[in-house]
């Protein structure tokens, strides 16, 4: 443990936290005007390409009228972001462009809390939540600064997201990223 | 309905004389063709006009229905129901021959919902009026109105007027969603109030679709500024037709107000302050914000401690809902709080949210905010 602390002060600060970005891209204009309010971000997803660090983002919809089962409906947009200077690069409306069939947008593709986090505390959860986001911050700076994942990290990485990530919404990340969760989320 | 209760006296029913006077004061019909009396019209002052009528439907010896008038308008205006059939009467519906307006309330008896209906905009709360069943059955003095929210069968939250004044619920209701109710003065300007909740209040109604939030949000501006009503349904088609609402998805913060403007409203957007909120509320302009709902339906009684299942939403999810703002309670200096129509929450209809946890759940959304007037001022 020490080691992934060690790990997350060393991020500089070129690079915040990846916590900012899912906040901050809110704010955005781009956000304002293509991305539903309503929406919910899903796990980012982060890629290099040219030298540069790029975050993926997922929205989709969500419905909370129920306690305990909030419904999750297909990704409905991603916006692409350079993870150190935000500077939007890419927005894809999935309904229009997407890599997974065409499936009925209204028709729950998941939920919240799925089994394996349903009796989990709210404590209990932000915690682990926010373990992954600090894991995420080491991943973001080893790929900014070309280095390989300490084999703990990965696999700590790789072991949280699995515990978190709704089962059913599992296709669609990898439709999205297919080696990023091919590596993290093996079968 | 009513001027069926308003014939000459007639006899082609059993004739009746209630008081004994030797004069026909009223009149037994069969309306159901059993063979038994089940309606008597009575005239009870002796113009020789019935007044007042009284129905046993099934026949069980209590009265179900009885109709007066209430206000001396020569017409049977006003008619009391027992719904449940406990023999106690429940239920109100008031005519209103003057300005044609209809009316009713439902006690708190009845487990039953509580509702205004109006030919105008500026329709009042019947309760201050028309006050509890008495047991005369005629005294109708509705002090508490139940509203059963999300059709459990249980009271999901009262209004009662304290004292003509105030909106407040009742502690024992069924609402364990830890929002806190509605309780300020529905006066604007008074105790401290900016906006006029009280009745802004009255155009509440939960989305009926998953991500309608910033729909219906907009409609309870269109329903309070035009004086005129509007329809979700209707509404979200409008919307859909234009580009502004995504079924499944939602609506985006530039695509609020949309709405508004489609039917004349002004409308401004961008990022709020406090300060603008209240100068918006105080010059009677309404402003719907983006917030991140499950704070606020948490309202900070959300235990860390809580399983995720037994809680509302998905923790720390950011900005992902539309809600309008109708005041700001500066009562208590101590605790200000800010008043919401919350589309998105059966207990949404004028919710309290301390503002500083407003004020939280509000900058997740970089304070987006939509000011709504009738004119560009």
């Amino acid at each position: 443990m020490s080691e992934l602390e060690s790990h997350s002060l060393s991020v500089e600060n070129s690079f915040i936290s990846i916590e900012k970005i899912v906040k901050d891209i809110r704010k955005t204009p781009l956000f304002r005007q293509v991305v539903p309010m309503e929406a919910v971000t899903g796990w980012p997803i982060p890629l290099r390409k040219n030298g540069r660090v790029f975050i993926i983002l997922p929205f989709y919809g969500a419905q909370n009228k129920e306690k305990g089962k909030t419904i999750l409906y297909p990704p409905l947009a991603l916006i692409t972001v350079d993870c150190i200077t935000m500077v939007v690069v890419e927005y894809i409306s999935t309904r229009f462009k997407n890599s997974w069939p065409d499936g009925n947008w209204e028709t729950a593709a998941g939920y919240f809390p799925h089994e394996a986090i349903s009796k989990m505390t709210i404590r209990e959860y932000k915690n682990l939540k926010q373990q992954l986001m600090g894991l995420y911050d080491i991943l973001i700076k080893c790929l900014i600064d070309g280095t390989e994942l300490d084999a703990e990290v990965d696999a700590k990485f790789s072991e949280i997201l699995g515990i978190l990530m709704e089962p059913n919404l599992i296709p669609f990340y990898k439709a999205i990223r297919p080696s990023f969760f091919g590596h993290f989320l093996k079968d | 309905m009513h001027d069926d209760f308003t014939n000459e006296i007639d006899t082609s029913g059993q004739p009746l004389d209630l008081n004994g006077d030797g004069q026909i004061d009223a009149s037994g019909i069969d309306t159901t063709g059993s063979g038994h009396v089940d309606t008597i019209y009575i005239d009870t002052n002796g113009d020789g006009q019935y007044d007042r009528v009284e129905h046993d439907g099934n026949l069980d010896g209590l009265t179900d229905v009885i109709g007066v008038d209430a206000t001396g308008s020569g017409y049977v205006d006003t008619i009391y129901l027992d719904i449940n059939g406990d023999g106690e009467f429940d239920k109100v519906e008031h005519y209103n021959f003057t300005d044609e307006s209809f009316e009713q309330g439902v006690s708190r008896n009845s487990l039953s919902a509580y509702g205004h209906i109006g030919n105008n905009h500026n329709y009042t709360y019947l309760e201050d009026e028309l006050a509890a069943i008495s047991s005369d059955h005629e005294q109708i003095n509705i002090t508490q109105a139940g509203h059963d929210l999300d059709n459990d069968g249980q009271i999901s939250f009262m209004e009662v007027p304290t004292n003509s004044l105030h909106i407040g619920r009742d502690p024992y209701n069924d609402n364990d969603y830890g929002i806190m109710p509605a309780q300020f003065n529905i006066n604007s300007g008074e105790d401290g109030i900016i906006g006029n909740p009280g009745e802004d209040m009255s155009y509440w109604h939960m989305q009926t679709h998953d991500d309608t939030c910033a729909v219906v949000s907009q409609e309870y501006i269109l329903d309070d500024l035009t004086w005129q009503h509007f329809n979700e349904d209707d509404l979200v088609n409008v919307a859909i037709e234009h580009g502004w609402y995504t079924p499944g998805g939602g609506t985006t913060m530039d695509n609020v107000g949309k709405l508004l403007e489609y039917y004349g409203l002004h409308v401004e957007r961008g990022s709020g302050t406090i300060d603008s909120l209240e100068s918006a509320l105080a010059n009677g302009h309404k402003v719907i914000v983006g917030v991140d709902a499950n704070e606020i339906w948490s309202n900070g009684t959300d235990s860390i401690h809580d399983q995720l299942y037994s809680v509302m939403g998905i923790p720390d999810s950011d900005a992902n809902h539309a809600v309008e703002v109708i005041g700001i309670d500066r009562s208590d200096p101590q605790h200000l709080m800010v008043i919401l129509n919350d589309p998105g929450h059966p207990g949404g209809q004028g919710s309290m949210i301390p503002l500083e946890l407003f004020k939280q759940s509000w900058a997740d959304s970089g304070n987006f905010m939509v000011e709504a007037s009738k004119y560009n001022t």
